[in-house]
């Protein structure tokens, strides 16, 4: 499957999804891990993608997104952003309706 | 040789300041890692993820070769800059 398919795929089949450096249990960098953390916080239930160890995506995604970094939340397909706007949309408390709508 | 594999603030600065002529520009850290700082009209009525794209995308190719591993954006107007330096004045009444 070419890769653009692929993200095309999870983004459609996951309302709530992280493209991160490691895992959520062992963040692999410290934007990650708190992207991840702001997430959790919410709790809803969410996909995640380790970049590390899909380089084809790693290379890809940012072309899609216009975003050049990881993290990267998407919900419903579309961009959110990376680290510093989860943690603003937390601080604003916007993260959890968002999220949550999301997911219903 | 330093220089060459990573960037330095006034390199982030120059660029931004080519884009965003108008714009106050302030950079924090250091080797890879960085924060920015900009101040400009240009972003009236846009969203901080509008508001970031533009300035990240101006480092794409190092953002994804490692040469600058993060650049964290803070983008305001100077309408939102002016109200925060309000609240401040404000709070020393």
């Amino acid at each position: 499957m070419r890769t653009e398919d692929r993200i095309n795929k999870q983004l459609a089949e996951n309302p709530v999804i992280i493209y991160m450096k490691g895992t959520p249990e062992q963040p692999s960098c410290g934007f990650s891990a708190r992207a991840v953390a702001a997430i959790r916080s919410t709790g809803v239930d969410f996909a995640w993608v380790n970049v590390l160890e899909s380089p084809f995506i790693l290379e890809k995604l940012p072309s899609i997104s216009n975003w050049p970094t990881y993290p990267q939340l998407f919900v419903n397909g579309e961009i959110v952003g990376g680290c510093d706007i989860v943690e603003e949309l937390l601080a604003n408390g916007e993260l959890g309706p968002l999220l949550k709508q999301a997911a219903a | 040789m330093a220089d060459q594999q990573t960037m330095d603030g006034d390199e982030i600065i120059s660029r931004v300041k080519q884009h965003y002529p108008d714009a106050v520009v302030d950079v924090a850290g250091a080797d890879c890692s960085f924060e920015l700082y900009v101040i400009s009209d240009a972003f009236e009525g846009l969203n901080t993820l509008k508001r970031s794209q533009p300035i990240l995308a101006l480092f794409r190719e190092e953002l994804a070769s490692g040469k600058l591993h993060a650049l964290s954006v803070k983008a305001k107007t100077p309408k939102e800059q002016a109200g925060v330096a309000g609240l401040v004045q404000i709070q020393g009444l």
